[in-house]
């Protein structure tokens, strides 16, 4: 028993445990954790897909030797603590202020020296050096045989430090496991003007209610001048609960919106791409005037018709609207995304008697014609449409403890590494002609800066007292 | 810009004053060593004006922060807060001898800055926060103290392999002694530890902030907590396992890898693994 106790409080069980959680944590960044199963199997291989899976690699830091590392940490941190705990209670309570033969010994910083001036003579210039090159709260007291003790000390709770920065670590590592348990996060997207209750989280898709209306009043975009870059994007939302409006806000990117419980994040944005309006303009291929040209608005999926020049009715189809549009492997053109980062339009364009063509026309491009077929340029002009924001939903009813945790562990490791426990004993014992003075001291840590001090005070008291 | 000529010049000042403390090393001149740290210091001078300057720009260009969130921009910084570091270092402990190693260190991040492109960039909304810009001070920082940690930890070796032949030649013998050196790599890692731990926190605060989420275990944040445990084993080791000298200065230099890794091996050789799904 004593030696499982005596196991698991030891510091070298904690290297062990810090540098085996530094070794393992590299996995999880060397391997892409939770990836589609497929996009495994084509990059490793049926094999070492299956050895890899059945050991965790694939999502390391819920995997259960992960676990058990940390609570291995935890068990070693409380352990320590408490073996600790005990050590240190027996040594404040055995702690002399007196110097007797027996601190003497334990220590060993130690310094006597021979006085021939009398003990009484002697102990206001050591009172008067300690306080000024110790400091710390000074104890004196008068021996029975005409003797006097010194006992200076500083930073007299520094022993304290050691629990508030390990225990701290166990208050993160709860934080997180409250967070684990009892947080949810998800996403739902609102289009401006609409609302809703409900959301969807991460992991599952599964649907959730939200126990309030969120309603998008607003959303605008900022982008840096010149480009297509986004600089800001923030979302008017209101709050209802129970059919009344609760509040209204302005959430942007590091700025959410909490209410009961919830906190709710700015964290994209996008354009729907189905009820908006395109704008195409329709020109004659060698117009020379601007007065020939025709725009028109038409919804995707919509067509309009217009006469040329000829006399002739032409319909335009809308066919697909991509507002980022790009190409896959194969040649097919589909949409990065749901933000107007390069709109594109494919129309048919039906002249009467004529067999139908069809064809891209790009905003950013408007001198991109594929076809130069038919006697018209079509070119997308801009799309007008509503937008819907993208906000990340949450509770984690962990957060608090995780940043108490970080603050108390911020305090105690600038504590632990830079407050040392300081004493100095003297003691003054009469003997003919003078007296004896012998000093001693302990640091517990930052030894080789108190022994420097140590050994400057045993100068000061050689000085002003052998004059 | 006139940021990138100031850049130059505290760069060329680094060398001059690098070449001091090497000089210092071999001839031991009090005048030579004091000359070494105001060069240092002049040169720190020039960098900061050059950083104001570089700030004031991207102010002007409408961007809102300090610009620190590109490779120029973060190695820029980095290279400064090793010079801040090391002169605080040698003003508060005064061993002039580590200087001959640190400086050109502090030189060599700041000449790598002349092959990068020194464009201020735009910055995303999320990276728009004071948590940032706390947060990237502190971790480098913190970074900055490893660094020193390091050049006092290669030194402590060198002294130490050739005084295991029983050998004081010429210039080894003008390091500072073995107890020393190895007191001061524990002081280094002193200072960067607190630094790195406020550089983990602030940074999920600002993920909080951002996205909701405090840790997410993304390899940057994942290399910074390696890092943490490595120099953490450090301290215990030292501290409570007895380690001392050989054993200690091989796990700082081992944590300034890991280090080295956080901030350049993630961007540079994970990345690719995870730009594939
Ligand atoms: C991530 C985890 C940990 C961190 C960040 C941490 C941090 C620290 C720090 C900063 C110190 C001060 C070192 C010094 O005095 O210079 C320290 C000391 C110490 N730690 Fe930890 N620690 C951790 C885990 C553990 C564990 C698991 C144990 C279990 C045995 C432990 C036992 C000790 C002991 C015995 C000391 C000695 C303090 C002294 O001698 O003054 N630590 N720790």
């Amino acid at each position: 028993m004593k030696r499982i106790i005596k196991f698991f409080s030891s510091i070298k069980l904690a290297i062990i445990l810090l540098i085996s959680l530094a070794f393992t944590s590299i996995i999880g960044t060397v391997i892409a954790q939770k990836q589609n199963p497929v996009l495994y199997v084509q990059h490793y291989g049926e094999g070492l897909y299956k050895l890899f899976r059945s050991m965790g690699f694939f999502d390391v830091y819920h995997s259960w030797w992960f676990i058990l590392l940390l609570i291995l940490l935890s068990i070693n941190i409380l352990f320590c603590a408490l073996r600790r705990l005990l050590r240190d209670l027996r040594h404040l309570r055995l702690s002399p202020t007196r110097l007797d033969d027996e601190t003497a010994r334990k220590f060993n910083l130690s310094h006597s020296m021979m006085l021939d001036k009398a003990v009484s003579e002697c102990k206001d210039k050591v009172l008067s050096i300690i306080k000024k090159d110790m400091g710390g709260t000074i104890k004196q007291e008068q021996g029975e045989e005409g003797g006097f003790f010194f006992f200076s000390e500083k930073n007299r709770h520094s022993w304290t430090f050691f629990y508030l920065t390990h225990l701290s670590i166990l208050i993160i590592l709860l934080g997180g496991i409250l967070s684990a348990v009892l947080g949810i996060k998800g996403y739902m997207q609102i289009l401006e003007g609409e609302k809703t209750d409900k959301f969807y989280e991460y992991a599952s898709q599964n649907e959730y209610s939200l126990g309030f209306t969120v309603r998008c009043d607003k959303f605008e975009i900022e982008y840096y001048p010149n480009t297509m870059r986004p600089k800001d994007y923030k979302s008017t939302l209101s709050i209802l609960d129970q059919g009344r409006e609760i509040l209204k806000k302005i959430i942007e990117v590091n700025k959410p919106l909490h209410y009961r419980g919830m906190t709710i994040y700015q964290s994209s944005y996008g354009e729907d791409t189905s009820s908006g309006n395109l704008v195409l303009q329709v020109k004659p291929m060698n117009a020379e005037s601007t007065e020939l040209f025709q725009e028109f608005n038409v919804a995707a999926g919509g067509s309009f018709e217009f006469t040329g020049a000829d006399g002739i009715k032409r319909q335009v189809k809308v066919l697909r609207f991509l507002p980022d549009f790009a190409m896959d492997g194969q040649g097919k053109a589909f949409s990065k995304s749901n933000q107007l980062k390069n709109p594109a339009v494919q129309i048919m364009v039906t002249k009467e008697g004529d067999t139908p063509f069809a064809l891209w026309c790009f905003q950013a491009y408007p001198d991109f014609h594929m076809i130069k077929k038919g006697e018209y340029i079509y070119t997308l002009k801009g799309y007008k449409g509503r937008m819907y924001t993208g906000l990340q939903v949450g509770k984690d009813p962990g957060i608090w403890v995780v940043w108490l945790g970080c603050i108390l562990l911020m305090i105690g490791v600038v504590l632990v590494l830079y407050s040392s426990h300081q004493r100095i004993w003297i003691r003054l014992t009469p003997e003919k002609p003078g007296c004896g003075l012998q000093i001693v001291g302990h640091a517990d840590k930052n030894k080789i800066g108190f022994e420097n001090k140590f050994k400057y005070i045993c100068q000061e008291l050689t000085d002003s007292l052998k004059q | 810009m006139y940021n990138t000529q100031f850049f130059g010049l505290a760069m060329i000042i680094y060398v001059i004053s690098s070449l001091l403390y090497i000089i210092n090393l071999v001839h031991r001149r009090m005048h030579i060593a004091k000359m070494a740290f105001w060069t240092a210091f002049a040169g720190l001078s020039c960098h900061s004006f050059a950083l104001i300057l570089r700030t004031l720009s991207s102010y002007r260009m409408g961007i809102g922060q300090p610009p620190f969130t590109n490779l120029y921009s973060s190695m820029v910084f980095f290279s400064w807060s090793v010079v801040l570091i090391y002169l605080i270092f040698e003003k508060k402990y005064g061993y002039q001898a580590l200087g001959a190693f640190v400086m050109p260190i502090a030189f060599l991040i700041l000449a790598s800055t002349a092959l990068m492109s020194n464009q201020i960039e735009p910055l995303v909304p999320a990276l728009q926060s004071n948590w940032l810009l706390i947060h990237v001070v502190t971790c480098f920082f913190g970074y900055a103290a490893f660094a020193v940690a390091f050049g006092v930890s290669i030194m402590y070796l060198v002294k130490n392999y050739y005084e295991g032949f029983g050998g004081q030649n010429g210039i080894i013998s003008l390091l500072p002694s073995t107890h020393v050196l190895d007191e001061l790599e524990y002081k280094a890692v002193a200072v960067g530890f607190p630094f790195l731990t406020l550089g983990i926190i602030t940074g999920a605060a600002w993920a909080h902030y951002a996205w909701g989420s405090y840790w997410s275990w993304d390899p940057k944040e994942t290399w910074s907590l390696i890092t943490w445990f490595v120099y953490a084993a450090f301290l215990h080791a030292r501290f409570s396992a007895g380690w001392r000298g050989r054993r200690t200065a091989i796990l700082s230099i081992l944590g300034f890898l890991f280090v080295l890794m956080t901030y350049f091996g993630v961007s540079f050789l994970l990345g690719g693994l995870h730009s594939y799904a």
